[in-house]
C-alpha cells in the first residue's frame, strides 16, 4: 500500500519519458524544483491571507517538472506526439485550448478523488512547453500557484481555474 | 588538567571543522579557477541593497556567510563545475532546483545541518558561470519580488560580475 501511495505520487511517466528523451538537446530548457525545495516555501511563517493560501497550496506538492522550447522547428508534431503519449498514458483530459496561436491541454492522473498529477502540455508555431506538477493537487489552489510562482508557461495554470469559475458561473444561470 | 584542556579542544576542533568543512570543496574547485570572489557576511549584503529594498533585506536576513566565485574561461569550457555537483551529491546534498538546456542553466543543492542550512549552486548564464556557497536561511517567499527588482535595478546583482555597470548606478545615484 506505501509502496502504491509512493508510485502514485511519483513524478508522471510522460513527463520523464520527454526528460530523458530531450535531455542533450540543447533547444529545450529542463527545469526541475524538488519536493525539498517546496518544503523550503512551507517552513515559512506567512505574512498575508495571500502567502498563507500558497504555501497551503504547495504543502502537498512533491515536484515540478518543465520542458520548454521556444524556437522548435517541429513544435506542432512535437504537441501532436506529446498528446498521443498522454492519451496512450491513461491521462484524463481537463481542459483543452485551441485558437489559431498555439493549442494547449490539461491533464490529470486521478485516483480515488485525489489528483496525483496535473499535466499541461502548449504547443504554438515554434514553441512547445510540458508542465507537471506532481504530488496532492487541489484544483482549487492552481491559480493561487500560479500566481506566486512566476515560471514561464505556469500562468497557463490560471486560466484553467479562470475556466472552472467560468464553468460555475454559467451552470448557476 | 592538561589532558582534559586538550581533549575539550579537540573535540570543539573538529565541531568546528565539521561545521565549516561544506565549503571547502567549492573553495578547492574554485582556488585555480576563479576570475573573481566575493565573500559576504550579514553586514556586507545588506550594503548592495542600494535602494534599501525591504524585500533584499528579509530575504538575507538569515544569511550567515555567502561566497560567490565567477569561474574562467577554462571552468566554462570544460564544463568541471559538474564534478563539484557530484562532490556535493556524495556529501549527502539534495537537489532543490535545476535548469539546463537553454540560456540559463542552473543547479541548486541544499542540506540540513541543524539550523543552518548549507546550499551550494552554479548559474551558467551565456559566457558567465558563476559558483556559490551560502550558510543559513533565505526567505523563498521574497524570491519573486526580488527579482522583479533586480530587473529595475534596485540593488547591486551580485551574481552580476559586470563591474561598469555598478559604477553607472552608483553614480546616478
Amino acid at each position: 500500500m506505501l509502496f502504491l501511495s509512493m508510485a502514485i505520487m511519483a513524478q508522471g511517466p510522460v513527463i520523464k519519458k520527454y526528460f530523458n528523451e530531450l535531455e542533450d538537446n540543447e533547444n529545450y530548457t529542463k527545469v526541475s524544483v524538488s519536493q525539498k525545495m517546496f518544503s523550503m516555501f512551507t517552513e515559512l511563517e506567512a505574512g498575508s491571507d495571500a502567502e498563507n493560501e500558497f504555501l497551503e497550496a504547495v504543502s502537498k506538492l512533491k515536484g515540478l517538472k518543465i520542458i520548454a522550447g521556444d524556437s522548435v522547428a517541429d513544435a506542432a508534431k512535437m504537441y501532436k506526439k506529446a498528446i498521443a503519449d498522454i492519451d496512450k498514458a491513461g491521462y484524463e483530459e481537463l481542459m483543452s485550448v485551441k485558437d489559431a496561436e498555439e493549442n494547449m491541454q490539461f491533464s490529470i492522473i486521478e485516483k480515488d478523488g485525489i489528483i496525483s498529477e496535473l499535466l499541461m502540455v502548449v504547443g504554438g508555431k515554434k514553441s512547445f512547453v510540458m508542465l507537471s506538477l506532481y504530488g496532492e493537487i487541489d484544483l482549487k489552489n492552481i491559480s493561487k500557484i500560479a500566481q506566486e510562482m512566476r515560471v514561464e508557461g505556469l500562468e497557463n495554470l490560471g486560466k484553467m481555474h479562470d475556466d472552472h469559475d467560468n464553468d460555475k458561473e454559467n451552470d448557476t444561470y | 588538567m592538561i589532558r582534559k584542556t586538550i581533549l575539550i579542544s579537540f573535540i570543539l576542533a573538529l565541531g568546528i571543522q565539521s561545521l565549516f568543512a561544506q565549503e571547502q570543496p567549492l573553495k578547492d574547485f574554485a582556488e585555480d579557477r576563479k576570475e573573481n570572489k566575493f565573500c559576504f557576511y550579514p553586514s556586507s549584503l545588506r550594503m548592495v541593497n542600494l535602494a534599501n529594498n525591504p524585500d533584499f533585506d528579509e530575504l538575507v536576513n538569515g544569511i550567515e556567510k555567502l561566497l560567490i566565485y565567477s569561474l574562467d574561461s577554462t571552468a566554462r569550457a570544460d564544463k568541471s563545475y559538474k564534478e563539484l555537483i557530484a562532490t556535493y551529491e556524495e556529501l549527502d546534498y539534495e537537489e532543490l532546483a535545476s535548469a539546463y538546456g537553454g540560456e540559463l542553466n542552473f543547479y541548486i543543492y541544499g542540506k540540513e545541518r541543524g539550523k543552518a542550512s548549507e546550499y551550494i549552486g552554479i548559474i551558467r548564464q551565456e559566457d558567465l558561470v558563476t559558483a556559490f556557497y551560502m550558510r543559513g536561511q533565505i526567505a523563498m517567499n521574497k524570491l519573486p519580488q526580488l527579482m522583479q527588482s533586480m530587473g529595475e535595478g534596485d540593488f547591486i546583482n551580485p551574481f552580476d560580475f559586470n563591474l561598469d555597470d555598478f559604477g553607472k548606478h552608483t553614480q546616478d545615484q
